[in-house]
């Protein structure tokens, strides 16, 4: 389970403080998928941050009791200067899986070859993508957390992202964020709407969308 | 196996932690110094370039004359500013904790707390090593072997100790402001350097002196640290309950700090 109690988070620059989400409770379990909807500047990416433990709360509380992936896609839960082989083999140090045997499933799931030995940072753009949907996939988490990850990489890649996010998700709960309801359609069973700082669950998508539309 | 957090053991937790630890030092090897040329000798080297130029330079400044006691000039500075250093870098280095390795509490496991631990753990090991080779060193050379390596290590520790307390309190200050605090540190290392105890030793002061500077706990290990070096041919002043009572706090009120600052940090 992961849940969100009265979750408030507000910035300050320059001395003017901005309340970027006020008050969001939720609860997510396994086996749910959920996509949050919002436009942009809504606090999406805050929110998905806030769950994946990157920055805290101002104030109100966050329980994982769930293994949480990193937010996927972002770069950041690789590092440029180190290997492909590299940034996999600290991946499994830190959660705990066999070294060898997934450095062999992360080189053949993100076809990257031999350039799994060569820095990240001489990756191209969907060839990191397709490391980091590897590296993911590897470690087993009990949520994924997604920041538009579809966008990144080839059709096919990305056709073979959503069959291996659907085929997890009677096991592992889903949480993706995006502004576009097509990608919430076709991974989601349902949907959240996040608007001016707080968060509003629909059981039935076609009811999310239709308010979605609205704002 | 999966296991969430809520339900794992105790010691299954601990174990965890130690292990993102030991896998947070190794990456901390391979992005600092990469695995090309010297890679990770520049480790040891630092400090002891840095070490040996100060020893060096008070070694020509003061000529032949003898040290009070009759101490060996050179290994007195070298080792002294060896264990000053590794204050100097964990302490100037801890505003840029969560900007340097932002992209490590992407992980869910890891936390700011072990990246910390595990630069301290890394810095601590390689002062540890230099200050090992550099015994053997003097002892081939002038033929001083050390009175007690063991306390010499156990000064080492305590004083990777003070300085990750420390560096965790200047890390919260970031959250305050990261300019200031950056400009702050730097006079801080510096201005510790009179209490330090790097440039004499406590009996050579006179009385109310004396009192005045064992306020500091860094010169408290300094003395430790050459009663371990010299042994029992002069004196040596420290209160070791003292030191530890400073480790404690400072240790205390950095984690205190630290969780009162995590909302505000910038990543």
């Amino acid at each position: 389970m992961l849940q969100l109690e009265g979750v408030r988070k507000s910035f300050t620059k320059n001395g003017l403080t901005r309340e970027v989400l006020c008050g969001v409770d939720a609860t997510f379990l396994p086996g749910d998928a959920v996509g949050i909807l919002g436009r942009n500047g809504a606090g999406k990416s805050t929110l998905i941050r806030i769950l994946a433990g990157v920055e805290h709360p101002t104030s109100g509380r966050v329980r994982r009791e769930m293994s949480i992936s990193w937010p996927m896609g972002y770069d950041a839960a690789v590092h440029g200067t180190l290997s492909g082989a590299d940034n996999t083999r600290f991946i499994a140090r830190i959660y705990d899986r066999p070294i060898g045997w997934m450095e062999g499933f992360v080189q053949e799931f993100s076809e990257i070859g031999e350039e799994f030995r060569q820095p990240v940072k001489t990756y191209s753009a969907g060839m990191k993508a397709r490391l980091i949907f590897a590296l993911s996939m590897a470690v087993d988490f009990d949520c994924y957390l997604i920041d538009e990850v579809i966008a990144a990489g080839d059709a096919r890649f990305a056709e073979r992202c959503r069959q291996s996010l659907l085929a997890r998700r009677s096991r592992s709960a889903l949480i993706l964020v995006s502004h576009q309801m097509d990608t919430v359609r076709s991974l989601c069973s349902h949907a959240a709407i996040l608007h001016e700082g707080r968060l509003t669950f629909h059981e039935d998508l076609d009811q999310a969308f239709a308010e979605y539309q609205q704002l | 196996m999966r296991s969430s957090p809520q339900t794992v053991s105790f010691i299954g937790a601990f174990r965890a932690r130690n292990r993102v630890i030991a896998a947070l030092m190794l990456r901390e090897l391979q992005t600092r110094f990469g695995r090309e040329n010297l890679g990770y000798v520049w480790l040891f080297l630092e400090p002891a370039l840095l070490g040996l130029g100060v020893a060096a330079w008070q070694w020509a400044v003061g000529g032949d004359a003898t040290m009070r006691g009759g101490l060996n000039k050179f290994s007195f500075f070298l080792i002294g500013y060896i264990l000053f250093y590794l204050f100097r870098t964990l302490v100037s280095r801890s505003p840029h904790g969560v900007a340097a390795n932002f992209q490590l509490l992407y992980h869910s496991r890891v936390t700011i707390e072990a990246v910390m631990w595990a630069r301290s753990l890394l810095d601590g090991a390689a002062v540890l090593i230099c200050i090992g080779v550099f015994i053997l060193l003097i002892g081939a050379v002038y033929g001083e072997w050390p009175h007690d390596p063991l306390q010499m290590a156990l000064a080492a520790a305590l004083m990777m100790l003070l300085a990750h307390g420390t560096g965790l309190i200047f890390l919260a200050a970031t959250a305050i402001s990261p300019g200031l605090t950056d400009r702050l540190v730097h006079p801080f290392t510096y201005l510790a350097i009179p209490f330090s105890g790097m440039f004499f030793m406590v009996w050579w002061l006179p009385g109310p002196l004396q009192d005045f500077v064992l306020l500091f706990p860094l010169i408290h290990i300094m003395e430790f640290m050459r009663e371990g070096q010299f042994g029992y041919g002069v004196p040596f002043i420290y209160d070791l309950s003292y030191l530890i009572q400073w480790v404690v706090a400072v240790n205390f009120l950095g984690l205190c700090a630290l969780r009162a600052a995590k909302p505000h940090l910038e990543t």
